[in-house]
This record gives structure tokens, sequence and C-alpha cells, in this order.
């Protein structure tokens, strides 16, 4: 072996390697800087063109001027070499690197080892079902490498395709195996996990108006959710997110709230129990449908009914819920009713005399509330989804030049409105709808699903939703911002979404798609510790000790079993006729025709044939074939199958 | 080539009644170019069926009858003295012919007998340091007279060895008796016979034997029985590596008789009596037919 191993490889065994690398490297186009890729690729196509041109220079000289070039390149894209990027990047050079230093087999079989970990770094970045898929054909292909490599060119490619996919194939049980079994460790990915929140999308803890449109143009899932029964109407759900009390006339900002428990709240009526798969976004609130009734372990729920985690949500979490959407928060705290009155200085004249014509001594808020609305429809008011932007006074604007707005305008001047009347109200931002997948009967909320509404409060019946944009564009509510969106003539925001929405064959892969993206989440990436703990202990294999255990007992069954398989000697092709003809003895000794152990097929045929004439065509044709592959100087496969169908083909009347 | 090979056995079997068991063995014996034993009682048609033999495949025929006083010159030829030239001249004996019947064989004192076994196993002959080529086809048919009559000198099993086959005739059945007794006399029958399978088609015959086909399953069984027969409390001698090949060659002209082109065990059990009957003794004295010789061996050793 070491000879072979010190010889100088096949000029295809390189390129296949060279190929593999790039296609497992790939992935991290999107991951390391692009003048990083581009210096791999180059070292790559260095190496292909040493193949084709042996007079190039691969020696000590150009290697140390190569290495030069990626340290320094390594230096200006990232100066460090500790955290996720920077050591990819670092990893990706090497590997380009040591392609310059190949020159026995030893070293490709070094750089193929090298590309199983390349693989495994994929995950780091990525953990989607199309990576999955793409990473197992690319160990295909790698053992594919080794094969080739062991061999030589003995095996045509093809045969070597098959044997090293057959070998991925029996080591994928294995590997779902220890997926169950192997102990789950949570620790936190030190320097690997990306700044938190900074490439995240998602709602902020502030508003400012023209924020929530951004997301708009988003089509990234915020979280999925599993409903127990029937999902609530598309015009119930309301995902609530963060509350805004305080203005300073643009922005809204939330209030630091003194710790404490929520208000006891009348939550009587129909309940909603479902699951909520978050995706990550750096932040620790927890969505729900208005209103949670219960919170999840480890979260708390503010007085403003907004659930939060217990850390940031850096990674994706589930969580069951009960909601209920018909509830009475009963009554309102001074500190409360002062921040929901809140203004930044006196309201204009304008707004002051709008707010006037409303409210009537005896006007309850109620009228009032209504009254608002009522000015929303009736008014030239619009919602879009590019409003423009007021840099000055942007209610007053907003209110009384352009009344062009997105959700968050609609609802920061009906709370600037209710609060010049005096009526306490608060923004709540969140989401609004969601696509319910019909194929995989889950509900998916994605960031352009977005929404700001209003919050006032009215005696006796506590805190109320109002959503002013639903005065506006009740589609919006109605059908969910994406069925909205298509009805909303020149705006193809996000075309591809739209355009194969139209095309009913699409809709049913784009839900199968998220279908299984979804089961993928839930199934297998948030297969974490507790789940392991809980899956296992139904099994009895309650603590590490007996899971250690029972995994090394598996494992040692598992080589005691391979041992036996391995020292049993390896049947010959031929010996698999003789098993056919076994079959063919038994099914006869049956019927009473024993072969005795020194009697020859032919004679055994002809004793049988002799008590029953009727079977002898078959018999004959049986032991005929039979001894073709036995004894025969040459059979094909066709003889055995032949051979196989006529044995089974065999009816014995007793 | 088959039609023919069938033809000819139909033939003899005209002459020999009722032996065509044996008259098939004795074919395969001269396809796979082994010499033949055949032992029996006086009068039950061993020489008749070796000169039948003779006579179907039109090979020069020589009888040889062994006596307690034959010499080996008078098998061979000697050198004799011409005196108008003034030198030695070799007079051929009877052995160079293409088929000898050697009758009798163990009335011969052993000198005798080692003449002819030398002959046989090396195919030539040397007389006073000169050597001579024995013609090619070269067969022998010995018969032999039961170990236990009077006056016989038995075969050493070394050269008993050299014999492919040994076979056995028999009384024959009643049939056949009956149907010899009413029957020509059989000397004219065998003047009249034809010659079926001449000699150069015999020798492309014997080429094809060669060929045919023994698959590892096959040398797997073959190979059982030997180590059965080495084995086997009952042999004071297993069989050598010598009889497998003698099994193994004897296997394939009967499946060659058979039309076929790969052996069978069959093809194995059909003939290990005849091939392995002279070569194994069992413990027990005496003479013991063949078949029941080996019947351990088709009994004990199972087909892989």
């Amino acid at each position: 072996m070491l000879t072979q191993e010190n010889q100088a490889p096949e000029k295809s065994a390189t390129l296949f390697t060279l190929l593999v690398t790039l296609l497992v490297a790939l992935p991290h186009v999107f991951h390391v800087p692009h003048s990083i890729f581009v210096f791999f690729i180059g070292l790559l196509g260095y190496r292909l063109a040493g193949i084709r041109k042996p007079s190039l220079p691969m020696g000590k000289t150009p290697l140390l001027g190569f290495t030069g070039c990626g340290l320094g390149l390594l230096s200006f894209e990232h100066g460090t070499l500790l955290g996720l990027e920077a050591g990819t990047s670092f990893f990706l050079v090497s590997l380009g690197l040591k392609m310059l230093e190949l020159k026995r087999v030893r070293d490709l079989y070094l750089i193929v080892f090298l590309c199983f970990f390349v693989a495994i770094t994929q995950f780091l970045h990525t953990q989607s079902v199309l990576m999955i898929f793409y990473i197992v054909l690319t160990t295909c292909l790698l053992v594919t490498a080794l094969v080739g490599l062991s061999t030589g060119s003995i095996l045509p490619l093809k045969r070597r395709v098959k044997l090293s996919t057959v070998l991925v194939l029996q080591a994928i049980p294995i590997a779902i195996i220890l997926f169950l079994l192997f102990p789950r460790i949570s620790a936190p990915r030190i320097g690997l996990a990306s700044p938190a929140g900074a490439a995240r999308s998602g709602l902020s803890d502030s508003m400012q108006p023209g924020e929530i449109s951004r997301l708009s143009q988003s089509s990234e899932v915020a979280f999925r959710v599993d409903f127990k029964g029937n999902p609530p109407p598309v015009r119930d759900r309301y995902w609530r997110g963060p509350v805004f009390w305080h203005t300073d006339g643009s922005r809204w900002t939330p209030v630091d709230h003194p710790s404490g428990s929520a208000y006891p709240v009348d939550l009587s009526g129909p309940k909603f129990r479902y699951q909520v798969t978050l995706e990550p976004h750096g932040r620790r609130w927890l969505f729900a449908l208005d209103l949670p009734a219960n919170k999840p372990p480890g979260s708390s729920l503010t007085p403003e009914f907004l659930l939060l985690n217990g850390k940031a949500v850096t990674e994706r979490i589930s969580y069951s819920l009960i909601s209920v959407p018909r509830y009475n928060t009963g009554s309102l705290n001074e500190t409360e009713r002062a921040l929901g009155l809140q203004l930044p200085g006196h309201p204009s004249s304008r707004i002051a005399a709008l707010v006037g014509r409303w409210q009537k001594p005896e006007t309850p808020p109620q009228a009032v509330v209504q009254k608002a609305l009522d000015y929303f429809h009736d008014e030239e008011f619009f919602y879009s989804l590019s409003p423009p932007l007021y840099p000055k006074n942007p209610i007053e604007s907003f209110l009384f030049e352009s009344k062009r707005g997105f959700c968050e305008h609609f609802a920061s001047a009906f709370v600037y409105l209710m609060r010049a009347a005096k009526i306490p109200a608060r923004i709540v931002t969140g989401y609004q709808g969601g696509e319910f997948n019909t194929l995989g009967r889950f509900l998916e909320v994605r960031q352009f699903d977005a929404h700001a509404w209003a919050e006032v409060w009215l005696a006796n019946r506590g805190w109320v939703r109002v959503d002013p944009t639903a005065a506006v564009a009740p589609e919006r509510i109605e059908q969910g911002f994406e069925a909205f969106r298509q009805q909303e003539p020149g705006t193809f925001g996000l075309g591809t979404l739209s355009l194969v929405e139209s095309l009913g064959i699409f809709q049913n892969i784009r839900f199968a798609w998220a279908s299984l993206d979804h089961a993928w989440h839930q199934w297998v990436l948030s297969y974490n510790a507790f789940n392991q703990h809980e899956l296992l202990s139904r099994f009895g294999l309650a603590d590490l000790r007996s899971m250690v255990l029972s995994l090394t007992g598996a494992l040692a069954f598992c080589l005691v079993l391979t041992a036996f398989t391995l020292l049993k000697p390896a049947p010959a092709k031929a010996d698999k006729g003789l098993s056919l003809y076994l079959r063919f003895c038994r099914k006869l000794a049956r019927t009473g025709f024993k072969r005795r152990d020194n009697e020859g097929a032919f004679d055994f045929a002809r004793r049988v044939i002799r008590e029953r004439p009727e079977l002898g065509p078959q018999i004959l044709r049986i032991t005929g074939l039979y001894h073709k592959v036995r004894y025969g100087r040459f059979y094909s496969s066709e003889d055995l199958n032949d051979l196989a169908r006529s044995i089974q083909g065999l009816r014995i009347k007793p | 080539m088959h039609d023919k090979l069938n033809q000819l056995i139909e033939t003899a079997g005209r002459i020999v009644l009722g032996k065509e068991n044996q008259i098939r063995l004795a074919l395969c014996c001269i396809l796979a170019k082994g010499h033949l034993l055949i032992e029996d009682i006086p009068g039950v048609g061993k020489t008749t069926l070796a000169h039948t033999l003779a006579r179907l495949f039109g090979l020069h025929f020589q009888r040889i009858q062994f006596t307690s006083d034959l010499l080996p010159a008078d098998i061979l030829g000697s050198n004799v003295f011409d005196a108008r030239n003034h030198a030695f001249e070799f007079h051929p004996g009877p052995i160079f012919s293409e088929m000898i019947l050697a009758d009798e064989i163990n009335r011969s004192p052993p000198k005798a007998q080692s003449a002819l076994l030398e002959a046989m196993e090396e195919r030539q002959v040397t007389i006073d340091g000169e050597t001579h080529r024995l013609p090619k086809p070269f067969f022998v048919i010995a018969t032999q007279n039961p170990n236990e009559q009077i006056g016989t000198f038995p075969l050493p099993e070394s050269q008993l060895d050299r014999f492919l086959m040994k076979i056995e005739l028999g009384y024959p059945d009643r049939q056949a008796e009956r149907s010899l007794l009413q029957g020509a006399e059989r000397h004219r029958l065998i003047e009249s016979l034809p010659v079926c399978l001449p000699a150069e088609q015999l020798q492309k015959a014997q080429a094809t034997v060669c060929e045919v086909h023994s698959s590892e399953a096959i040398l797997d069984y073959l190979q059982s029985i030997l180590a059965f027969s080495r084995g086997y409390s009952e042999y004071p001698l297993g069989l050598s590596p010598r009889a497998g090949l003698a099994l193994l060659s004897a296997s394939k002209a009967r499946a060659f008789l058979e039309g076929r082109d790969f052996l069978l065990p069959e093809d194995i059990q059909s003939v290990i009596a005849a091939v392995a009957g002279h070569r194994l003794r069992t413990s027990e004295s005496g003479n013991v037919r063949s078949a029941s010789v080996v019947a351990p061996i088709l009994e004990g050793v199972a087909i892989p």
C-alpha cells in the first residue's frame, strides 16, 4: 500500500478530486468574501493548468508566494482568524494551497478527507433541507474519489459511483441512530454564531414610519404555527409583538415597566391552541395570537401582554400557547393612563379642531373612535406600500396633505388623534395574517405580514384593538398582505411570489416545499437535548448513563453482526444457483420428495418424474437450468433469473 | 459424432447381449484414452467385447494369450540376427498394434505382466537399448479371471492402477441369454461388423472429451470423494491423486457420451465403481465386486 500511496496520482484521479473539491466548496461562495473565493478558484485553476502543462512550477517558490498572497488577503478581509466567517475563509485558502502540494496519491487522500471537513462546515452556515441533499450528494462524490484512489482505474466510473452511493446509503441508518442517541450538547456556538441580530430582519424595538413598510419587501419566514384544530379567520390573526407608548411625534418607543404580572384579565370564550416555531430574530419577544392565556416555560408576560423569552431568540425555538380572541383587560392604573395619553407638546390647531369636531361633552369615547375610523374611511386616504417620507411633522402632513400611508402611518396617526381626544391609546406592532399551508396544515407568517395597529382603552371593556388600516383597506386585513398586494395595480414588489401565485400548480409546489421545510425544522433541527430526553425516556433511557450504555450495546451488536457476516465465506456467484435449487428441493420435499444428500439433481429429477410424470417438463427445465448455472461453462444472469422464475412458477398439487 | 457413438453402442449391444452399461463404460474408457481391465469368470463374453470394440473402431487388433510360460519377448518382439545382412533385425511383437487384447493377464507370472504394463504406461518399448514407439492410438484391453481361481498371479496394486477402469460383465440375464443361444455364431457376426468410428475420428472425440468443463462445484464433489476414501476406515489405502485424475477423465468421457460439455455429479457416480473399484481394497479379504466397494463413497459423500 505504502508504495502505491507514494506514487504520482493518475491524471484522471487528480481531475476528479479537483472537481469534487470545487463542488464541496461551492456553497461557501455565499459565506466568504468574494475575493477569498476567487482566490480559492484561482488556486484550483492553477492546479488544473499544472495538469495540462506539467512545466508550470509547483515547487516551494510559487507555494510560498501564493501562501503570502492568501495570508495578505485574509488579514485584509477579516483581520482575524477567529469567528465563523474568518475561519471558513482560512480553511478554504488552506485547502486551495494544499492543492499545489499535490504530488502523490497520499496527498489526494488528504485532500479528500479535508473536503469531508469542508462539507461539514457548510452546516455552520445553513441547515436547510436543500443543503442536506447537496452535502449527501457531494459526500457520494467524495467517497467515489476515495474508491477511485484505492482501486485505480480498474473499476469504471459508473461502478465507482454506484459503489460509493451504496456505501453512503448504508451509512444513513447509522447516522440516524447516532442522531437520535448521541448526547445532544446544547452549548452555545461561541465565536461561530453570526453577529446577533445584525443581518436579521424583523420588527425592531422602536417604530418610525417607514420601517414596517421596509419589512414588506422581505418574504423571509418570521414564524410558523401549527394549530390544534382550525385556525382563526384571517381578520383575527393578530400576532402580538412589541407595544409602543411613548412618542416624540415621529418615533415611537416602548416603556420600561416595573416588572409584574399582567392584570387580572377576563379570558372567557373560545380558545385556540397552537404551537409556534419562531425563527431567530435576536430579540426577546415571542409572538402570540391576541391575547395569550398562558406563557411558555422560561418566559414572562408583560402587563401589555407581550411574551418575553428568558434570553434573546438567537436560535429557532418553538413553544405551545393558548390564546383567547375575546377578552376584557379590565381597569387601567394611573401610570398607564398617563402613558396612554402622552403627547409631545400640544397638538396643533388643525388636529385639535378635527378632534373637537368629533368630541362633544356627551359623546362616549367609543363614538369618538368610530368617528375617527369613519374619517379615515370617508376622506381620501390611501393604503400605500410606498408612502412618501414625512421628515417634518409626520402625523400632520400625513393626515392633511398626502393621506397616503402604510399601516404604521395609520396606527400612529390614529393613536395621536385618540390621545388628543383624551382617550388612552397605544401602538401594537406584530404580524397580521399569514398564509395557511393547506398541504401541511400550518400557518406561515412572513416578514411582509408585519403590521402595526392601535389599542384604545375603553371603560368596561379594557384595551380594545382598533385597526385603522382595516378602515382604509379592509382587504389587507381580510385576505392578508400577499393577497392584497396582488390586487394593488402596478406593484409587483416581490414579483416572484406574486407571479407563481397566479398559477395553482406552483402554489402547490410552494406549499409542498414549505411543508417539507417546516417538517425539517420541526422534526430534525429542533431536536435538542430536551426533545432527546423526552424521546429516550419513552424507551426507558432517561439518563445519560443508560443512553451511553445502550449506544455502546447497539454498536457492539452491530459489530458482532458485521463480524459474523464477514467471517461467513463470501457466497460465490454459482451458489446463487444452488440456493435457488435448494428452494426447489424444499418445495418438492413438502410433497414428499426428499432429495438425498448424495443424489444428483438429474437422478432426483428422474425419480420425481417417475412418480409425477405431469411435472416432467417443468422439473427437467429447472434441472437443466440448474446444471447450466452450477456446472456449466458459461451462464448469463438471464439464466439465473430464468431459474428463479421457473422455481417460483412451480406449482405442485399434493 | 454422438449419432455415431450411439450407433456404435447399439451395434456392440447386438453382439454382446444385455450388457449396454458395460459397453458404455468400455467406450468411456477408450474415449478417455485409458486401458481397460475386464474381470470375470471365463465364458461370459470378455473376449467378445474386446474384439467387438476393436472391430467397431477399425483398429488393428492383436490378441496375446497370457500363459504361465509367456516371456516378455513374446509380447514385445526381439532382435533377431540376420545371417545374410550380418545384422540384428528387430522383429516387433504383437504389442505393436493399435488394440491389444491381453487375455487372462493374471495367468502369467509378473515378469510378462510387467512387460505389458510398462508398454501401457510409456506407450513405447525399449529392447536392447533401442526405443520403439508404439502406434497411436494404443489400447490395451486386458481380461483376468477372479483371483481365487487356481493358477493365477494377482496383479499388484501399482499395476492395477495402470488400468483406467475395471469392469465386470457377469452372467447375462435370461432374455439376453436366450437371444444368445438362438443367434448366430458371435465370431462370424464380428467379422461382418462395419467400422463405426475410424481412428482419426476417435482421436477427435478424445480431444473433445478433454475439453469438457468441470466447474468448481464438481471439483468440490470430486475432492470430497477423494478425501472420504482416504479417511474411511474400511479402505486400507485411499484414492491417489492419479485415481482422482482418472476419475475426472472417465467422468468427462461419460459426460461427452451423454452429449454434454460439462460434468455433472451423476457422471462421477456412474463411473466411480469402474474407476475406483480396483484401486480400493476393502479390509475384508477375497473378491468383492467393485460396486460394493465404492458403495460407502456413494452413500457417504454428499453432493455439495
